[in-house]
């Protein structure tokens, strides 16, 4: 078994994460108690949907148009919050869709959400909408969406291109308080500008963790933070051997 | 029927991730690989399928809005006429046919560069709200903004050379930093995301909260 050229440094990287990865996951399966600083985005969605509460009106939640990844597999676990939170306090919930493949896993998360939260009654299925795969059509809709329904809070958290400035600053107008995340670091400069609170970078990956208090998740996120110190670590120690001529580090990662 | 919802889908994350992942930085054998391409087209199949159900739940939900005369339902005319017309021309006399292109040329594309065009006047007012200098952050992103902005266009450079460097400087170095600080915490959680999938520990996409 050979390895692929150019992957060694990837490799050692990967092994080194998943080892810390296992680590703070046994920990915490051990009853250790993790503590996750505290995220705005996160803590404002109950404050989102208790204003739709009291104003009438519907929220509403998308992924953008990119592809299923790890963005959307991680604003799942906030749909399925927000969803159930909908559901117990009434409240209307419209989740617009790009892809064919998220529609039909958002139709089950949403559909099991209200069966926990004990009204399965309550589940409107025309409230989970494909719109299009195409991005102008996609904003189109939404758009269209915005100016007839006139959701209070407007929750936008996935895989998002250039429409993030367009939804979230048409979502502004319509005074819908709103949470912009996305992986897509080149995105996120438009969701700070428009949005009341954003998910920066691996905030977004922390969301069934945070939001779950799931014990083996929140030992993962302990995980991602370590990796965090590891690269820094990487990139201070490159930068000082680099700079008395010692090539290891950086040969190490070009390997 | 629990095994096939919960059981079964994670095993299969944690099958499909290990091969592909394997695949990644192992020189596997030819079959195991095949796998990893299997897998990978399996993916595009599954997501030609599912736009056609994702296409059903249009239809239906503007069926819907006419049966019931909701707000605007005379635009879901429009939208199931566009939608079952541009299919089955399609179908029947394929993409290269005259009438195909003359619609995407003629209705299609300009209707998308309008909406795309929005996006300008978007910007600006999202600009003017996030510019006002309210704090002390908030004045330091209008100065670096401003500086940006002039040196970008050519009046910048006439008004004063200088803000060609300034804005070379701001774009190489707090900007740079700043995006791949936010670059490498995005690229870990990723991975973080990727290993729960493909350890079985991550099932929000199952359902449930």
């Amino acid at each position: 078994m050979q390895l692929v050229a150019g992957t060694l440094g990837k490799v050692w990287f990967l092994i080194a994460f998943t080892v810390i990865f296992w680590f703070f996951v046994d920990r915490t399966a051990k009853g250790h108690k993790l503590v996750i600083r505290r995220i705005a985005g996160f803590d404002a969605l109950d404050e989102a949907i208790g204003r739709c509460t009291e104003m009438g009106r519907p929220v509403h939640y998308t992924f953008g148009v990119g592809e299923l990844d790890a963005n959307v597999l991680a604003s799942f676990d906030v749909l399925g919050y927000v969803s159930g939170q909908c559901a117990r306090m009434d409240t209307d919930i419209i989740i617009t869709n790009a892809l064919g493949e998220v529609q039909m896993m958002t139709e089950e998360i949403v559909r099991s959400a209200y069966v926990h939260a004990g009204k399965p009654d309550a589940y409107k299925a025309d409230n989970v909408r494909f719109v299009s795969s195409v991005q102008t059509a996609y904003m189109s809709a939404i758009l269209g969406i915005f100016q007839r329904e006139r959701p209070g809070a407007n929750l936008m958290l996935g895989p998002f291109f250039a429409e993030s400035m367009m939804l979230a600053e048409a979502g502004q107008q319509i005074g819908a308080i709103q949470v912009g995340g996305t992986g897509r670091t080149i995105q996120v400069p438009f969701f700070i500008a428009a949005c009341d609170y954003t998910l920066i970078g691996d905030e977004l990956f922390v969301a069934g963790a945070y939001i779950g208090r799931k014990p083996l998740q929140v030992g993962a996120v302990y995980a991602q933070d370590f990796g965090k110190w590891l690269t820094l670590l990487l990139i201070v120690a490159g930068t000082i051997l680099a700079t008395s001529g010692n090539n290891f580090v950086t040969d190490l990662m070009k390997k | 029927m629990k095994i096939l919802r919960s059981s079964v889908p994670i095993w299969l994350g944690v099958f499909g991730g290990s091969i592909v992942l394997l695949a990644m930085f192992i020189k596997i054998p030819v079959h195991v690989g095949l796998w990893s391409k299997w897998f990978l087209e399996w993916r595009v199949i599954l997501a030609s399928f599912a736009l056609t159900l994702g296409a059903g739940n249009l239809l239906r939900i503007h069926a819907n809005r006419i049966r019931m005369k909701r707000e605007a339902w005379m635009y879901s005319y429009v939208t199931i006429v566009a939608l079952i017309g541009y299919t089955v021309l399609g179908i029947l006399f394929k993409r290269t046919h005259p009438v195909y292109s003359f619609i995407f040329d003629n209705a299609y594309s300009p209707l998308s560069a309008t909406v795309f065009s929005i996006n300008a006047f978007y910007i600006s007012s999202a600009c003017y709200r996030a510019f006002r200098a309210r704090n002390g952050h908030a004045a330091v992103l209008l100065l670096s903004g401003v500086i940006v902005m002039l040196g970008s266009v050519g009046i910048g450079y006439a008004i004063w050379p200088g803000f060609n460097t300034m804005t070379q400087w701001i774009m190489n170095y707090p900007n740079s930093a700043a995006m791949r600080g936010m670059n490498i915490g995005a690229a870990l959680g990723i991975i973080g995301v990727s290993l729960r999938v493909i350890f079985g520990l991550e099932r929000g996409h199952l359902g449930g909260e």
